[in-house]
């Protein structure tokens, strides 16, 4: 089974990624900052392999989080997902530029959330 | 359009001479969220994710029914009900979605208005956003604000791969 970590500071967001995500056969862990979800991944025996992230959250954000990420051995090819509300082109550039697979703009359309998930793990 | 007319009609405001009281007007925003009722909230996406989940089960067993029931008029009918209520749960879901990013937008905005931070060059997520803030601080009230940030149409699942 594979593995993803999703990291978002709205409750209601974790739980709706979380319940579709699972319901298409996903094992999820869920983080509500990117220092949590850090702190998550690294600890981890086997690292996710996919991380779904969103962008503004207090304390350490979602690109940091990427940032941060990318220098670890372990995620330095992993692919990593930023779900967000934000629709700007710099914001994205920032994203993309710290290493970012993809970016997903919410609301998100279930069965398409699944579908992205299972084209970025699966190739 | 529609985001461009309120602007036009909201920004009013900013022609007044009003005396701009930011922080307070942050907490109006905050009281108008659904913050405290976060509990709520997370019960009711819980509550539509598990009828989301069991429809899906319901719905693949339907599916696997073969042989002459699978062309049975009454089990056609009843797979097809069973279609039209996991759409209409998928747009409760998407409805929670929308409720939940307006909330954090607002306490976003009402966070950047009560740090005094209203430059429009600040972390803001969009343009609609530095309006919002723009127009807050010339003295439009939160109900207002939050109607136009309801008003505003929003992108859908959009996805970009790198």
């Amino acid at each position: 089974m594979n593995s993803i970590l999703i990291v978002d500071d709205s409750n209601s967001m974790r739980l709706m990624v979380e319940q579709t995500l699972s319901s298409a056969g996903f094992d999820i862990t869920a983080a509500e900052d990117g220092e949590v979800a850090l702190d998550i991944a690294t600890n981890r025996d086997q690292p996710f392999d996919l991380i779904i992230t969103d962008v503004n959250m207090p304390g350490m954000d979602g690109i940091a989080l990427i940032h941060e990420l990318r220098k670890l051995d372990e995620y330095d090819t992993r692919p990593i997902l930023v779900l967000t509300t934000e629709s700007g082109e710099d914001k994205k550039m920032a994203g993309k530029s710290a290493g970012a697979t993809g970016w997903i703009i919410k609301p998100f359309v279930p069965d398409k959330l699944v579908a992205v998930a299972n084209q970025v793990v699966h190739g | 359009m529609i985001a461009r007319s309120l602007y036009c009609e909201l920004a009013s405001y900013c022609e007044e001479d009003t005396v701009s009281e930011n922080t307070a007007t942050a907490q109006s925003l905050l009281d108008l969220t659904v913050r405290d009722n976060r509990r709520v909230m997370d019960e009711l996406t819980k509550c539509f994710v598990e009828l989301s989940h069991r429809i899906d089960i319901l719905n693949a067993q339907l599916s696997n029914v073969g042989g002459d029931a699978a062309a049975d008029p009454a089990h056609l009918a009843t797979l097809m009900q069973v279609n039209e209520v996991q759409q209409l749960i998928n747009e409760h879901i998407e409805h929670m979605q929308v409720h939940d990013i307006t909330d954090q937008r607002l306490v976003h905005i009402a966070r950047l208005l009560a740090d005094g931070n209203v430059n429009p060059e600040s972390v803001v997520a969009e343009e609609r956003e530095r309006e919002l803030i723009e127009m807050l601080s010339c003295g439009m009230e939160a109900t207002a604000a939050v109607e136009l940030i309801h008003a505003l149409p929003i992108k859908k699942h959009v996805t970009e791969l790198f």
